[in-house]
């Protein structure tokens, strides 16, 4: 095996917190960095602090940040060696790590194949199946055209069903059914929104768990053989399969449950090969995990499993495409306490409704087990063509119970005006009796919005 | 509706609060619009709303104290990024230089993304006034290279 060639400077494909966040670890491994930007962000503190700065295009993300031509041409414009995708835009997309491999550069992430393999949520199910990741009973491959067939399959698996898009995932794509009569009709709506959704009709069905959590499993590759699994992350609190609050480890689940399910992610990533962060969800439910999908990518909610782990994942990330080996092994990872965090978007808090605009006061928390993770300061503005996270509070405690209290006092002092935010949300769920005793599933967030009253 | 009204003088422009009183009349009697000419060939055009008063006069300038417009530079900005060229590597020499009078479209630079080049063209007809980058500078999109002064 040939060492891959070693890099001395970054782009950063992305904007926002995240951009800054994987600056900051090019820096400290050495690394120059390259902030490829749109017009809205040329003022923001990722790119004000790159090595080279360029703006690429227009506001509209689809001529900027979702552009991969012009991040390719940027990047041999200015000799960067590598591309980090950050999460979102471009860093699922399996032709773009082509296209950058192609063109001699290093995509920090997955290889192609993997992106491509787990991007379509049928051979990702086959392939974890093969490799002995537990999956939802289901038809365990495309679902077939006829439709005695069909009914067939779902009677075997048994109501209820989710019928699913096998270009979907992330909450997209899927309908649920509870009763045979309702199935043929739900196959055919979903199948058409998933040839104009995804451009492809190929559809799954799975037995469909009713009070799941959402756990999520991380793991870390090199390219030398080693595949760790990092803990394990509850997000289970979700608002229109938004993640709001993420907390690690998942309050109320046995260790040697979740070891046993991580060592299943360790070993199939080991089966496929795989190369970098990557996250396997699952859906847990009277003590069963369900693989759903693999993201093949750093995750938002990253800062939980580094913040009980001590290890750094973005670092980990850019070692790994610089060939290097992982200077730990699995006996070496331990999590210590409890970490949440809570992405504080620019929104109104009962409403939801985006709210851009000037930043004209920000005062943020400090103090023992408290970390920011955001690139907002006063006088900045909140775009409104991207997504509305702009910072995420994450508190350490050495119990749940202390993490739960720092991130209340953190909360209460963080002062944000000139735009909304859904901090009161945050300090509402802080206090709601079901998510204190914690263990609650993904529709709780949903249920608790519905019956809370109106200001 | 009988009332008989009475305009006010018209030798000159009325005063907007002549012009107020004068709508006010229109909107009384119902009428939509009312228009005037005097001795000296001025003529004024009336539009009353039913919601909101609107004042047009077609045939003179506008009551509205107007600043004379004057020639403002336009800015040359970047249609991409890249390493700028101001000069043509065919003929050696440079594409455009201060004080010449460039056509809408005309090239003035180009960017130079190694494997391919896009042109950089004037957004309309004007005397170049002057150059704000350097050649070779790595230039994003958007970026100001130039100012013309439209002719």
């Amino acid at each position: 095996m040939t060492e891959p060639k070693n890099f001395q400077r970054v782009l950063i494909a992305n904007r926002g917190e995240i951009a800054l966040r994987i600056q900051r670890a090019c820096r400290q491994l050495g690394l120059e960095t390259v902030a490829v930007h749109s017009e809205a962000d040329a003022q923001s503190r990722h790119v004000q602090e790159a090595d080279i700065a360029l703006c690429i295009g227009p506001n509209a993300a689809a001529r900027s940040y979702l552009d991969a031509e012009a991040i390719i041409l940027a990047a041999r414009l200015t000799e960067a060696g590598a591309i980090h995708p950050g999460y979102g835009f471009l860093s699922e997309n399996a032709d773009f790590a082509e296209a950058v491999e192609a063109a001699g550069i290093r995509f920090i992430g997955p290889t192609p194949a993997a992106i491509r393999l787990m991007g379509d949520k049928i051979t990702a199910k086959q392939t974890m199946q093969a490799a002995g990741v537990p999956c939802v009973a289901g038809s365990d491959g495309p679902l077939p055209e006829d439709e005695q067939k069909i009914l067939a399959l779902a009677e075997q698996v048994g109501f209820p069903v989710i019928v699913k898009a096998s270009g979907g995932g992330g909450g997209r794509g899927m309908r649920v059914v509870w009763q045979a009569d309702d199935l043929l009709k739900a196959v055919a709506l979903t199948r058409k929104e998933a040839q104009q959704a995804f451009g492809n009709p190929t559809l799954y069905l799975e037995s469909f768990m009713q009070k799941p959590r959402h756990i999520e499993i991380q793991v870390l590759c090199d390219t030398h053989g080693n595949a760790l699994w990092l803990g394990a992350r509850d997000c289970s609190l979700q608002r229109r399969h938004q993640k709001v609050l993420e907390e690690a480890p998942p309050p109320g689940i046995p260790p040697e449950l979740i070891a046993k399910i991580g060592q299943s992610c360790a070993q199939a990533c080991r089966h496929i090969g795989y190369r970098g962060a990557g996250t396997f969800e699952f859906l847990y439910e009277d003590g069963v995990f369900a693989f759903i999908e693999m993201n093949t990518r750093l995750q938002v909610e990253h800062p939980v499993t580094e913040e009980t782990t001590g290890l750094d994942i973005v670092c980990a990330q850019i070692e790994i495409a610089q060939g290097k080996p992982l200077h730990l092994q699995q006996a070496d990872v331990q999590t210590i306490g409890h970490a949440i965090e809570c992405r504080i978007n620019a929104e109104n808090p009962f409403s939801f409704a985006p709210s851009p605009g000037l930043v004209t006061q920000w005062t943020l928390p400090g103090g023992a087990g408290i970390r920011m993770d955001t690139h907002m300061a006063q006088g900045c503005t909140v775009q409104p063509y991207y997504d509305s996270l702009i910072a995420k509070v994450i508190a350490r405690g050495a119990t749940r119970t202390e993490a739960i209290n720092r991130l209340q006092v953190a909360l209460a002092e963080m002062q944000v005006e000139g735009i909304e935010t859904n901090i009161p949300l945050h300090q509402a769920i802080l206090q709601d009796t079901g998510f204190l005793e914690g263990g609650v599933d993904i529709h709780h967030l949903e249920h608790w919005l519905e019956k809370r009253s109106h200001p | 509706m009988e009332k008989p009204i009475t305009l006010p003088a018209f030798e000159a422009l009325p005063t907007p609060q002549d012009l107020a009183q004068i709508t006010h009349w229109l909107q009384q009697a119902g009428l939509h619009e009312l228009e005037l000419t005097n001795a000296q060939g001025l003529r004024l055009r009336l539009v009353a709303n039913t919601s909101a008063l609107s004042v047009a006069s077609p045939s003179l300038p506008s009551t509205a104290p107007t600043a004379p417009a004057k020639p403002t530079s336009t800015p040359i900005l970047t249609p991409y990024f890249g390493h700028l060229r101001l000069q043509d590597v065919a003929t050696d020499k440079a594409f455009v230089t201060v004080g010449q009078t460039v056509q809408q479209g005309q090239t003035v630079g180009m960017l130079d993304l190694g494997s391919i080049t896009v042109a950089i063209q004037a957004p309309g007809n004007g005397v170049l006034s002057s150059i704000c980058a350097q050649e070779g500078d790595l230039v994003g999109y958007g970026h100001t290279i130039a100012f013309i002064t439209p002719s």
